[in-house]
Protein backbone atom coordinates (compact mmCIF):
# COMPACT_ATOMS: atom_id res chain seq x y z
CA UNK A 1 0.00 0.00 0.00
CA UNK A 2 1.43 3.45 -0.86
CA UNK A 3 2.74 5.41 2.11
CA UNK A 4 1.11 8.59 0.87
CA UNK A 5 -2.31 7.11 1.59
CA UNK A 6 -3.67 6.91 5.11
CA UNK A 7 -5.01 3.45 5.81
CA UNK A 8 -8.21 4.52 7.63
CA UNK A 9 -9.14 6.87 4.79
CA UNK A 10 -8.34 4.12 2.32
CA UNK A 11 -10.50 1.61 4.18
CA UNK A 12 -13.32 4.17 4.22
CA UNK A 13 -13.03 4.62 0.45
CA UNK A 14 -13.23 0.84 0.00
CA UNK A 15 -16.28 0.55 2.26
CA UNK A 16 -17.96 3.38 0.41
CA UNK A 17 -17.37 1.69 -2.93
CA UNK A 18 -18.74 -1.60 -1.58
CA UNK A 19 -22.36 -2.59 -1.67
CA UNK A 20 -23.71 -4.82 1.12
CA UNK A 21 -20.17 -5.68 2.21
CA UNK A 22 -19.13 -6.76 -1.24
CA UNK A 23 -16.89 -5.03 -3.77
CA UNK A 24 -17.91 -5.52 -7.41
CA UNK A 25 -15.26 -6.15 -10.02
CA UNK A 26 -16.11 -2.80 -11.66
CA UNK A 27 -15.74 -0.93 -8.35
CA UNK A 28 -12.45 -2.73 -7.72
CA UNK A 29 -11.08 -1.64 -11.12
CA UNK A 30 -12.38 1.92 -10.68
CA UNK A 31 -10.76 2.27 -7.26
CA UNK A 32 -7.54 0.77 -8.51
CA UNK A 33 -7.36 3.40 -11.24
CA UNK A 34 -8.34 6.37 -9.09
CA UNK A 35 -5.96 5.44 -6.27
CA UNK A 36 -3.20 4.12 -8.58
CA UNK A 37 -3.13 0.89 -6.64
CA UNK A 38 -2.03 -2.40 -8.20
CA UNK A 39 -4.75 -5.10 -8.08
CA UNK A 40 -2.82 -7.12 -5.53
CA UNK A 41 -2.64 -4.27 -2.97
CA UNK A 42 -6.26 -3.36 -3.54
CA UNK A 43 -7.40 -6.93 -2.97
CA UNK A 44 -5.36 -7.22 0.21
CA UNK A 45 -6.76 -3.96 1.57
CA UNK A 46 -10.35 -4.92 0.73
CA UNK A 47 -10.03 -8.32 2.40
CA UNK A 48 -8.35 -6.75 5.42
CA UNK A 49 -11.33 -4.40 5.66
CA UNK A 50 -13.55 -7.50 5.80
CA UNK A 51 -15.04 -6.94 2.36
CA UNK A 52 -16.08 -9.70 0.03
CA UNK A 53 -14.90 -9.47 -3.56
CA UNK A 54 -17.25 -10.26 -6.41
CA UNK A 55 -14.57 -12.28 -8.15
CA UNK A 56 -14.52 -14.71 -5.21
CA UNK A 57 -18.31 -14.74 -4.75
CA UNK A 58 -18.47 -18.47 -5.48
CA UNK A 59 -15.62 -19.17 -3.05
CA UNK A 60 -17.44 -17.84 -0.01
CA UNK A 61 -19.64 -20.81 0.82
CA UNK A 62 -16.42 -22.78 1.19
CA UNK A 63 -13.88 -20.09 2.07
CA UNK A 64 -14.91 -17.08 4.18
CA UNK A 65 -13.38 -13.57 3.92
CA UNK A 66 -10.83 -14.37 6.59
CA UNK A 67 -9.85 -17.54 4.72
CA UNK A 68 -9.69 -15.61 1.48
CA UNK A 69 -7.27 -13.18 3.16
CA UNK A 70 -5.16 -16.13 4.30
CA UNK A 71 -5.04 -17.43 0.73
CA UNK A 72 -4.15 -13.94 -0.52
CA UNK A 73 -1.17 -13.87 1.85
CA UNK A 74 -0.06 -17.43 1.09
CA UNK A 75 2.84 -18.58 -1.03
CA UNK A 76 2.90 -21.95 -2.79
CA UNK A 77 5.74 -23.59 -4.69
CA UNK A 78 4.52 -25.37 -7.81
CA UNK A 79 7.35 -27.76 -8.68
CA UNK A 80 6.90 -28.59 -12.35
CA UNK A 81 4.66 -26.86 -14.86
CA UNK A 82 3.56 -29.70 -17.12
CA UNK A 83 0.45 -31.85 -16.89
CA UNK A 84 -0.17 -31.42 -13.17
CA UNK A 85 1.52 -28.03 -12.80
CA UNK A 86 -0.64 -26.27 -15.40
CA UNK A 87 -3.85 -27.24 -13.64
CA UNK A 88 -2.33 -26.43 -10.24
CA UNK A 89 -1.45 -22.90 -11.38
CA UNK A 90 -4.90 -22.42 -12.92
CA UNK A 91 -6.84 -23.52 -9.84
CA UNK A 92 -4.59 -21.81 -7.28
CA UNK A 93 -4.84 -18.51 -9.20
CA UNK A 94 -8.61 -18.73 -9.53
CA UNK A 95 -8.93 -19.50 -5.83
CA UNK A 96 -6.89 -16.40 -5.04
CA UNK A 97 -3.70 -17.90 -3.61
CA UNK A 98 -1.62 -14.73 -3.66
CA UNK A 99 1.90 -15.90 -4.48
CA UNK A 100 2.92 -18.73 -6.74
CA UNK A 101 6.51 -19.81 -7.31
CA UNK A 102 6.43 -21.87 -10.50
CA UNK A 103 9.53 -23.83 -11.46
CA UNK A 104 10.18 -25.78 -14.64
CA UNK A 105 13.19 -25.84 -16.99
CA UNK A 106 11.25 -26.93 -20.09
CA UNK A 107 9.61 -25.39 -23.13
CA UNK A 108 6.36 -26.67 -24.64
CA UNK A 109 6.46 -29.45 -27.22
CA UNK A 110 3.73 -30.81 -29.48
CA UNK A 111 3.47 -33.95 -27.35
CA UNK A 112 2.31 -31.77 -24.42
CA UNK A 113 -0.81 -30.61 -26.27
CA UNK A 114 -2.92 -33.67 -25.33
CA UNK A 115 -3.01 -32.76 -21.64
CA UNK A 116 -1.01 -29.73 -20.53
CA UNK A 117 -3.47 -26.94 -19.88
CA UNK A 118 -1.04 -24.10 -20.55
CA UNK A 119 0.24 -25.54 -23.82
CA UNK A 120 -1.11 -24.21 -27.10
CA UNK A 121 0.10 -23.91 -30.67
CA UNK A 122 1.40 -20.41 -30.07
CA UNK A 123 3.29 -21.52 -26.94
CA UNK A 124 5.30 -24.30 -28.62
CA UNK A 125 9.01 -23.76 -28.02
CA UNK A 126 8.38 -21.23 -25.24
CA UNK A 127 9.12 -21.71 -21.53
CA UNK A 128 6.28 -23.34 -19.61
CA UNK A 129 6.63 -21.07 -16.60
CA UNK A 130 6.24 -17.96 -18.79
CA UNK A 131 2.93 -19.35 -20.04
CA UNK A 132 1.94 -19.80 -16.38
CA UNK A 133 2.76 -16.20 -15.60
CA UNK A 134 0.78 -14.93 -18.61
CA UNK A 135 -2.19 -17.17 -17.79
CA UNK A 136 -2.36 -15.99 -14.19
CA UNK A 137 -2.14 -12.35 -15.23
CA UNK A 138 -5.09 -12.94 -17.56
CA UNK A 139 -7.17 -14.69 -14.87
CA UNK A 140 -6.28 -12.95 -11.64
CA UNK A 141 -3.89 -9.98 -11.58
CA UNK A 142 -3.95 -10.00 -7.77
CA UNK A 143 -1.84 -13.17 -7.85
CA UNK A 144 1.91 -12.76 -8.22
CA UNK A 145 3.86 -15.41 -10.10
CA UNK A 146 7.56 -15.94 -9.73
CA UNK A 147 8.43 -17.84 -12.88
CA UNK A 148 11.70 -19.78 -12.58
CA UNK A 149 13.11 -21.38 -15.72
CA UNK A 150 15.30 -23.90 -13.95
CA UNK A 151 15.61 -27.54 -12.99
CA UNK A 152 15.09 -28.01 -9.26
CA UNK A 153 18.11 -29.42 -7.47
CA UNK A 154 18.93 -29.88 -3.81
CA UNK A 155 20.44 -26.40 -3.49
CA UNK A 156 17.96 -24.25 -5.38
CA UNK A 157 14.95 -26.20 -4.02
CA UNK A 158 15.85 -25.34 -0.44
CA UNK A 159 16.51 -21.73 -1.39
CA UNK A 160 13.15 -21.38 -3.15
CA UNK A 161 11.28 -23.09 -0.30
CA UNK A 162 12.95 -20.94 2.31
CA UNK A 163 12.34 -17.80 0.26
CA UNK A 164 15.61 -16.89 -1.43
CA UNK A 165 13.84 -14.68 -3.93
CA UNK A 166 11.47 -13.06 -1.46
CA UNK A 167 11.20 -12.01 2.14
CA UNK A 168 9.35 -15.13 3.24
CA UNK A 169 9.36 -18.84 2.59
CA UNK A 170 6.56 -20.86 1.04
CA UNK A 171 3.64 -22.22 3.08
CA UNK A 172 3.23 -25.35 1.02
CA UNK A 173 4.87 -27.13 -1.91
CA UNK A 174 3.06 -29.02 -4.66
CA UNK A 175 4.82 -31.91 -6.35
CA UNK A 176 4.10 -31.77 -10.07
CA UNK A 177 7.43 -33.23 -11.13
CA UNK A 178 7.93 -36.05 -13.59
CA UNK A 179 10.86 -38.06 -12.29
CA UNK A 180 11.20 -40.09 -9.11
CA UNK A 181 14.71 -38.84 -8.15
CA UNK A 182 13.48 -35.23 -8.45
CA UNK A 183 10.46 -35.97 -6.26
CA UNK A 184 12.66 -37.58 -3.60
CA UNK A 185 14.99 -34.57 -3.74
CA UNK A 186 12.04 -32.21 -3.27
CA UNK A 187 10.82 -34.24 -0.29
CA UNK A 188 14.22 -33.91 1.38
CA UNK A 189 14.33 -30.16 0.68
CA UNK A 190 10.79 -29.75 2.12
CA UNK A 191 11.79 -31.70 5.24
CA UNK A 192 14.88 -29.49 5.67
CA UNK A 193 12.86 -26.29 5.33
CA UNK A 194 9.81 -27.65 7.25
CA UNK A 195 7.40 -27.10 4.37
CA UNK A 196 4.41 -29.43 3.91
CA UNK A 197 4.57 -31.26 0.58
CA UNK A 198 1.50 -32.35 -1.34
CA UNK A 199 2.38 -35.15 -3.73
CA UNK A 200 0.53 -36.56 -6.70
CA UNK A 201 1.65 -38.79 -9.54
CA UNK A 202 -0.19 -40.12 -12.56
CA UNK A 203 0.12 -42.98 -15.01
CA UNK A 204 -2.53 -43.84 -17.58
CA UNK A 205 -5.80 -44.00 -15.62
CA UNK A 206 -4.09 -44.10 -12.22
CA UNK A 207 -3.59 -41.30 -9.71
CA UNK A 208 -1.78 -41.49 -6.41
CA UNK A 209 -1.67 -38.66 -3.90
CA UNK A 210 -0.44 -38.13 -0.38
CA UNK A 211 0.64 -35.30 1.90
CA UNK A 212 3.97 -35.30 3.67
CA UNK A 213 4.06 -33.09 6.71
CA UNK A 214 7.60 -32.06 7.69
CA UNK A 215 9.41 -34.89 9.41
CA UNK A 216 6.90 -37.61 8.52
CA UNK A 217 6.59 -40.20 5.83
CA UNK A 218 8.74 -41.01 2.90
CA UNK A 219 8.00 -41.00 -0.80
CA UNK A 220 10.76 -43.59 -1.23
CA UNK A 221 8.41 -46.17 0.29
CA UNK A 222 5.70 -45.32 -2.21
CA UNK A 223 7.94 -45.76 -5.20
CA UNK A 224 9.79 -48.87 -4.04
CA UNK A 225 13.52 -49.19 -3.79
CA UNK A 226 14.22 -50.56 -7.25
CA UNK A 227 12.04 -48.13 -9.19
CA UNK A 228 13.39 -46.79 -12.46
CA UNK A 229 13.61 -42.93 -12.62
CA UNK A 230 10.35 -42.81 -14.56
CA UNK A 231 7.36 -44.80 -13.35
CA UNK A 232 4.86 -46.87 -15.32
CA UNK A 233 3.54 -43.70 -16.99
CA UNK A 234 6.15 -44.34 -19.67
CA UNK A 235 4.19 -47.51 -20.61
CA UNK A 236 0.68 -46.22 -19.92
CA UNK A 237 0.89 -42.68 -21.27
CA UNK A 238 -1.00 -39.74 -19.84
CA UNK A 239 -4.48 -38.93 -21.15
CA UNK A 240 -5.92 -35.46 -20.43
CA UNK A 241 -8.31 -36.43 -17.65
CA UNK A 242 -5.76 -37.93 -15.28
CA UNK A 243 -3.57 -34.84 -14.65
CA UNK A 244 -6.65 -32.65 -14.26
CA UNK A 245 -8.11 -34.77 -11.47
CA UNK A 246 -4.72 -35.37 -9.83
CA UNK A 247 -4.04 -31.63 -9.67
CA UNK A 248 -7.52 -30.96 -8.27
CA UNK A 249 -6.89 -33.46 -5.48
CA UNK A 250 -3.62 -31.66 -4.71
CA UNK A 251 -5.27 -28.23 -4.71
CA UNK A 252 -8.04 -29.30 -2.33
CA UNK A 253 -5.35 -30.52 0.04
CA UNK A 254 -3.23 -27.36 -0.40
CA UNK A 255 -6.23 -25.17 0.45
CA UNK A 256 -6.86 -27.12 3.65
CA UNK A 257 -3.21 -26.66 4.62
CA UNK A 258 -3.20 -22.93 3.80
CA UNK A 259 -6.40 -22.39 5.78
CA UNK A 260 -4.94 -24.18 8.80
CA UNK A 261 -7.32 -27.14 8.55
CA UNK A 262 -6.08 -30.69 9.01
CA UNK A 263 -4.93 -32.15 5.69
CA UNK A 264 -7.00 -35.17 4.57
CA UNK A 265 -4.07 -37.13 3.16
CA UNK A 266 -1.33 -36.76 5.79
CA UNK A 267 0.07 -40.27 6.16
CA UNK A 268 -2.59 -41.58 3.78
CA UNK A 269 -2.10 -42.83 0.23
CA UNK A 270 -5.10 -42.00 -1.94
CA UNK A 271 -5.19 -44.13 -5.06
CA UNK A 272 -7.64 -43.61 -7.86
CA UNK A 273 -8.25 -45.90 -10.83
CA UNK A 274 -10.19 -44.01 -13.53
CA UNK A 275 -10.45 -47.12 -15.69
CA UNK A 276 -12.50 -48.99 -13.10
CA UNK A 277 -13.61 -45.87 -11.20
CA UNK A 278 -12.29 -47.25 -7.95
CA UNK A 279 -10.46 -45.55 -5.15
CA UNK A 280 -8.53 -46.67 -2.09
CA UNK A 281 -7.58 -44.62 0.92
CA UNK A 282 -4.68 -46.39 2.53
CA UNK A 283 -3.30 -45.35 5.93
CA UNK A 284 0.49 -45.70 5.61
CA UNK A 285 1.52 -46.99 8.98
CA UNK B 1 -7.76 -42.47 11.29
CA UNK B 2 -7.99 -40.96 14.72
CA UNK B 3 -10.15 -42.08 17.60
CA UNK B 4 -11.99 -39.38 19.41
CA UNK B 5 -13.71 -39.48 22.73
CA UNK B 6 -17.31 -38.55 22.29
CA UNK B 7 -17.98 -40.27 18.97
CA UNK B 8 -21.52 -39.98 17.61
CA UNK B 9 -23.47 -43.20 17.98
CA UNK B 10 -27.04 -44.13 17.09
CA UNK B 11 -29.35 -44.31 20.13
CA UNK B 12 -32.39 -46.56 20.63
CA UNK B 13 -34.75 -43.73 19.68
CA UNK B 14 -32.83 -43.19 16.44
CA UNK B 15 -31.16 -39.94 17.51
CA UNK B 16 -27.42 -39.42 17.37
CA UNK B 17 -26.11 -39.42 20.91
CA UNK B 18 -22.58 -39.06 22.12
CA UNK B 19 -20.42 -41.65 23.78
CA UNK B 20 -19.04 -40.17 26.99
CA UNK B 21 -15.33 -39.33 26.91
CA UNK B 22 -13.25 -42.30 27.99
CA UNK B 23 -15.86 -44.87 26.98
CA UNK B 24 -14.96 -47.14 24.10
CA UNK B 25 -17.15 -49.33 21.99
CA UNK B 26 -14.41 -50.24 19.54
CA UNK B 27 -12.57 -53.53 19.54
CA UNK B 28 -9.27 -51.77 18.97
CA UNK B 29 -6.95 -50.61 21.68
CA UNK B 30 -5.43 -47.78 19.72
CA UNK B 31 -5.69 -45.84 16.49
CA UNK B 32 -2.98 -48.00 14.90
CA UNK B 33 -5.01 -51.15 15.35
CA UNK B 34 -7.99 -49.40 13.80
CA UNK B 35 -5.84 -48.18 10.88
CA UNK B 36 -4.58 -51.72 10.30
CA UNK B 37 -8.11 -53.09 10.17
CA UNK B 38 -9.38 -50.32 7.87
CA UNK B 39 -6.37 -50.83 5.61
CA UNK B 40 -6.84 -54.59 5.41
CA UNK B 41 -10.58 -54.46 4.80
CA UNK B 42 -10.45 -51.62 2.26
CA UNK B 43 -7.76 -53.48 0.33
CA UNK B 44 -9.94 -56.58 0.30
CA UNK B 45 -12.97 -54.66 -0.94
CA UNK B 46 -12.05 -54.90 -4.61
CA UNK B 47 -12.62 -57.73 -7.09
CA UNK B 48 -9.21 -57.73 -8.70
CA UNK B 49 -7.33 -57.52 -5.42
CA UNK B 50 -9.46 -60.32 -3.95
CA UNK B 51 -8.64 -62.50 -6.95
CA UNK B 52 -4.94 -61.85 -6.43
CA UNK B 53 -5.22 -62.60 -2.72
CA UNK B 54 -7.12 -65.86 -3.32
CA UNK B 55 -4.46 -66.96 -5.81
CA UNK B 56 -1.83 -66.38 -3.14
CA UNK B 57 -3.54 -68.59 -0.54
CA UNK B 58 -1.97 -71.55 -2.35
CA UNK B 59 1.53 -70.09 -2.08
CA UNK B 60 3.96 -67.67 -3.74
CA UNK B 61 3.24 -66.50 -7.26
CA UNK B 62 5.26 -64.51 -9.77
CA UNK B 63 3.86 -61.33 -11.28
CA UNK B 64 3.34 -63.02 -14.63
CA UNK B 65 1.42 -65.91 -13.01
CA UNK B 66 -0.79 -63.38 -11.26
CA UNK B 67 -1.36 -61.47 -14.51
CA UNK B 68 -2.32 -64.65 -16.36
CA UNK B 69 -4.44 -65.96 -13.51
CA UNK B 70 -6.37 -62.75 -12.89
CA UNK B 71 -6.98 -61.92 -16.54
CA UNK B 72 -6.04 -58.29 -15.83
CA UNK B 73 -3.46 -56.24 -17.73
CA UNK B 74 0.10 -56.17 -16.46
CA UNK B 75 -0.21 -52.54 -15.40
CA UNK B 76 -3.53 -53.06 -13.59
CA UNK B 77 -2.16 -56.05 -11.69
CA UNK B 78 1.05 -54.24 -10.77
CA UNK B 79 -0.92 -51.26 -9.44
CA UNK B 80 -2.93 -53.62 -7.23
CA UNK B 81 0.21 -55.47 -6.10
CA UNK B 82 1.77 -52.17 -5.15
CA UNK B 83 -1.25 -51.24 -3.03
CA UNK B 84 -1.41 -54.67 -1.38
CA UNK B 85 2.31 -54.50 -0.56
CA UNK B 86 2.15 -50.92 0.76
CA UNK B 87 -0.86 -51.91 2.84
CA UNK B 88 1.14 -54.69 4.48
CA UNK B 89 -0.86 -57.63 3.08
CA UNK B 90 1.87 -58.96 0.79
CA UNK B 91 5.59 -59.56 0.88
CA UNK B 92 7.62 -59.15 -2.25
CA UNK B 93 10.88 -60.85 -3.18
CA UNK B 94 13.04 -60.78 -6.24
CA UNK B 95 14.48 -64.02 -7.62
CA UNK B 96 16.64 -63.35 -10.66
CA UNK B 97 14.44 -61.62 -13.20
CA UNK B 98 11.16 -62.55 -11.50
CA UNK B 99 9.37 -60.86 -8.66
CA UNK B 100 7.32 -63.09 -6.36
CA UNK B 101 4.56 -62.15 -3.97
CA UNK B 102 3.20 -63.99 -0.96
CA UNK B 103 0.63 -63.37 1.77
CA UNK B 104 2.33 -61.78 4.73
CA UNK B 105 -0.05 -62.89 7.45
CA UNK B 106 -1.86 -66.20 7.95
CA UNK B 107 -4.74 -64.15 9.35
CA UNK B 108 -5.42 -62.79 5.87
CA UNK B 109 -5.86 -66.36 4.52
CA UNK B 110 -8.27 -67.06 7.35
CA UNK B 111 -10.37 -63.98 6.52
CA UNK B 112 -10.37 -64.85 2.82
CA UNK B 113 -11.55 -68.41 3.49
CA UNK B 114 -14.25 -67.13 5.80
CA UNK B 115 -15.46 -64.54 3.27
CA UNK B 116 -15.54 -67.17 0.52
CA UNK B 117 -18.10 -69.16 2.49
CA UNK B 118 -20.31 -66.17 3.38
CA UNK B 119 -23.98 -66.75 2.74
CA UNK B 120 -23.57 -70.43 1.91
CA UNK B 121 -25.74 -72.95 3.73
Amino acid sequence: MPHSFEKPAFTAALREAASEGSLSWEAEQRLGRSLSLPPRDLEGAALEAGLKLERYARNYRTIDVEGQLRLHRSRVLVAGCGGLGGYLVEELARLGVGNLVVVDPDTFEASNLNRQLLSSLTELGKPKVEAARARVRAINPAVLVEAEVLRLDATNAEALLAGATSAEGVDCAADALDSIPDRLMLEIACAATKVPLVHAAIAGPYVQATTILPGTGSLARLFGKDSPPKGIETELGNPAYTPAIAASIEVSEIVRILLGKPPALAGILFHLDLERMESVRLPLG
Amino acid sequence: MQMHAGVGVRQHDGSLGMVPAGASFFAFEDAKGMDRAVRTLSLMANGMRLEILYMLIEGDRSVSELVTGSGGSFSAVSQQLKLLTLGGLLDRRRDGRNIYYKLKDAGVSAILKLVEGLGEE
